[in-house]
């Protein structure tokens, strides 16, 4: 073992070992998925197959959507979130209502950074826009996100008042003012209220995006 | 449908064979250079004449 | 003590009579001691902005209220800020300054090119500052364990490939014809880290590669931080010290051979274990999954090593502060590597992933393990560099005391939690609402904070009894009852 060849061959061989089985063939296996069509049709084997048309999905991302995606880059949500559903025998993803189906490698080919995460201090997001929809899910994600508190008592989430403003009502409220019930024990004095700013809009927006309502062919979405 | 097509995997498992291959003539061919003959006598190129085998060379003060 | 010792070939540079052959282990010493002082001092800065860091995130995690004032405060960031500052800061300093004087030690020669050095440190120094800046500023890329903006890496990269290149160029210029096990572990990791650390910044920031196989990158990345870069440098570490501080010769460099190849063939697989469950083809998993047993071989022969060398020398480990720490982070090294590979069986992982149950495992890795044979080797080549003693035992005994039960607390609380946590959201049934599970965590982050603060105050101690040492000149030159013996040169040393 002296040898300063054979030592640094080995050394090379050992990672390219690893680097070609891991790295390269991912690459090459499943580096060059594409957009699934819309319809998907049984082939007579039991397989679901692309019919001719646009390719629709996953959706591209994109507008205020993709804004609030750098918001929630840029404040670490994935640190306490992830976006992958484990299958249905693998964990309680799918008894917990996270999502209609697990996810697979295509779901993710229209990203341009993968936000898998590793860690559920809170819960997956993968599917949130599934689960809160409308102007409900907008309202709640702004009272949540301005304070945790106000829709989920004893979270350990933190508070991104941050990106909210309080301000004087001058003449009528605000259209986009978030509604704290004045009821509430944060309710804010009368004569304020709460307005997100364009981060808040963008990360909502983002949040309302994140949806699992489409089959693909590997991943077909069962009633 | 499959996603998986390991067809476009074969250059990969190929160069793997390769690697493997290679590796194992490497240990061949050191072994018949006799890098793998007397290994307990490298163990102990840690010692010095300032710093010899069979002195403690560090300790706290008390013991 | 001039007369080479008989069982050392004669032909050694360390044993030859022929003074301009040999090369003295104190020239050696002196010739590191202005980069070794660079990079101690600066992995103390970092250590110490790293736990500060880490308390803020610990807190947070059962006070969320707790300075969130500010964007710049939020978890996400701190927590990546911490993790940045202690893996990258203190780790690597620590390895610049103890690997590099190991390597110069066993390459037998005053090193040149001691400037190289120096420029690769204040690189990655530079680079690390101006990285968690941004951080902290809102430029982290939220990918785990690259979470530096794109505008510090280059820095950071170069600095990789100038140590790389010194390592190798020291290697070059080495006397004498053995290459001890220590050196082939930092000469892979010295290789083996710019490759990673290029490839996972190409393929996920320069040139993102098209979905999932950025994770997969990313994780095959993240785990060899530890596996080819953090793990190699304090093995290679246990490997000198162990032996030399006892003055025993380690107890089968066969199987050290057998533990380093199996090291080098097994762990750059495992990475992928990192998404088990997730969505990725399986056949990718499985490897990881058998990597990871596999991993069973390097460890169990690396156990045997170091615990055999121990065997038989009475207490004398525990009677020296550095191999106090180093026997500690081996010992640790055992469990936290089976208790990695059970993780990453399907079944285990079902209920761990996710959890706190990984943080905690990162922690016992990174800490109890590597960060903990770093300290080691910092109090043995410390007093052989500058030529002085450790003003005082006592502060060593605090820092080995609150950071080997700190970390121990620490990694129990997570680890506890964690099952709890995986356990709970495994089961949708009795845990319908998720809030229930957040809050079953809540007291173990309690706990967690409280071993933050043993922590502390065990790096306090260390910084302290550091700065003494070095502020102090002349105070506590080299005497033979010092808080740790030097040099045995004169007969009747202690034994």
């Amino acid at each position: 073992m002296n040898n300063l060849p054979l030592l640094f061959c080995g050394i090379f061989f050992t990672l390219a070992f690893s680097f070609t089985g891991i790295v390269l063939s991912s690459h090459l296996q499943f580096g060059n998925l594409t957009l699934s069509t819309e319809e998907l049709e049984d082939d007579g084997d039991g397989n679901l197959v692309m019919v001719d048309g646009d390719p629709m999905y996953p959706r591209l991302e994109g507008g205020v959507a993709l804004q609030g995606k750098q918001v929630y880059i840029e404040m670490g949500c994935i640190y306490c979130h992830s976006q992958q559903l484990r299958r249905e025998s693998h964990g309680a993803d799918m008894d917990r209502g996270w999502g209609p189906r697990a996810s697979v490698a295509r779901d993710y080919i229209t990203q341009k950074r993968v936000l898998l995460g590793t860690m559920r201090t809170g819960p997956d997001l993968t599917n949130v826009g599934g689960r809160l929809q409308g102007d409900a899910g907008r309202d709640w994600h702004h009272k949540h996100l301005y304070n945790p508190q106000i829709t989920s008592k004893g979270s350990i989430m933190p508070p991104f008042a941050f990106l909210y403003t309080l301000q004087k009502i001058d003449g009528d409220p605000s259209v986009n003012a978030i509604s704290i019930p004045a009821d509430s024990e944060y309710a804010l004095e009368p004569g304020y209220e709460i307005v997100p700013t364009r981060r808040a809009v963008a990360l909502v927006e983002y949040l309302l995006s994140l949806k699992i309502d489409y089959s693909l062919p590997e991943a077909p979405i069962l009633d | 449908m499959p996603v998986e097509n390991y067809i476009d995997l074969l250059p990969v498992i190929l160069l793997g064979i390769v690697f493997f291959g290679s590796a194992v003539a490497m240990i061949f061919w050191s072994a018949r250079r006799g890098q793998l003959r007397d290994f307990d006598d490298q163990a102990k190129v840690i010692f010095t004449h300032e710093e010899p085998e069979g002195e403690i060379s560090d300790h706290f003060p008390d013991k | 003590m001039s007369q080479a010792p008989k069982n050392v070939a004669p032909t050694t540079p360390y044993s030859s009579a022929d003074a301009s052959i040999r090369a003295e282990l104190s020239e050696i010493d002196a010739s590191l001691r202005v980069s070794s002082l660079f990079f101690i001092t600066s992995a103390i800065f970092w250590l110490m902005a790293g736990t500060i860091l880490a308390l803020i995130a610990a807190i947070k995690l059962h006070e969320p209220s707790f300075a969130a004032g500010s964007e710049l405060t939020t978890f996400g960031r701190i927590r990546s800020a911490h993790m940045n500052a202690m893996a990258l800061g203190f780790g690597n300093n620590m390895i610049f300054a103890v690997c590099t004087w190991i390597m110069a030690r066993l390459c037998r020669t005053p090193i040149r090119h001691g400037g190289l050095l120096l420029i690769a440190g204040s690189f990655w120094n530079l680079g690390l500052t101006v990285g968690i800046a941004g951080i902290i500023k809102g430029d982290i890329t939220s990918v785990e364990w690259l979470e530096i903006p794109k505008y510090a890496t280059p820095l950071l990269a170069i600095s990789y490939v100038l140590i790389g290149v010194w390592g190798i160029m020291a290697f070059r210029f080495r006397k004498g014809e053995h290459v001890y096990v220590s050196q082939w572990y930092f000469l892979g990791a010295l290789f083996w880290f710019p490759w990673l650390y290029i490839v996972a910044q190409v393929m996920i920031i320069w040139a993102p590669a098209q979905g999932v196989v950025q994770s997969v990158t990313n994780w095959w990345f993240a785990h060899n931080y530890l596996g080819l870069w953090l793990t190699p440098m304090a093995l290679g570490t246990a490997y000198y010290l162990i032996p030399k501080v006892l003055g025993r010769p380690i107890y089968s460099y066969y199987l050290s051979v057998l533990g380093f190849w199996s090291l080098a063939i097994f762990y750059n697989w495992a990475g992928v274990h990192h998404l088990i469950g997730g969505p990725v083809p399986v056949w990718l998993l499985s490897a990881g999954i058998v990597a990871s047993v596999m991993m069973v071989i390097p460890v169990i022969v690396v156990a045997i090593n170091h615990h055999m060398t121990l065997i038989g020398s009475r207490l004398n480990w525990w009677k020296s502060p550095t191999l106090r720490f180093v026997v500690f982070g081996a010992v640790n090294y055992t469990l936290v590597s089976i208790i990695g590979s059970t993780m990453a069986l399907r079944t285990v992982n079902m209920t761990t992933h996710f959890t706190h149950f990984t943080v905690g495992h990162a922690h016992h890795g990174v800490y109890a393990f590597f960060a903990m044979i770093m300290f080691g080797g910092v109090y043995y080549m410390m007093p052989r560099v500058l030529n002085r003693e450790w003003p005082s035992a006592s502060l060593i005994r605090v820092h080995f005391w609150m950071c080997a039960l700190g970390i121990l607390l620490m990694v129990f609380a997570l680890q506890i939690c964690g099952w709890i946590q995986g356990t709970q959201m495994n089961d949708a049934i009795n845990y319908p609402d998720f809030l229930q599970i957040v809050k079953s965590t809540r007291p173990y982050m309690i706990i967690r904070s409280i071993s933050g603060v043993m922590l502390m105050v065990g790096h306090l101690a260390f910084g302290l009894n550091f700065f003494w040492m070095l502020f102090s000149a002349g105070a506590h030159r080299v005497q033979q009852e010092g808080p740790t013996l030097l040099i045995s040169k004169k007969e009747g040393s202690k034994t």
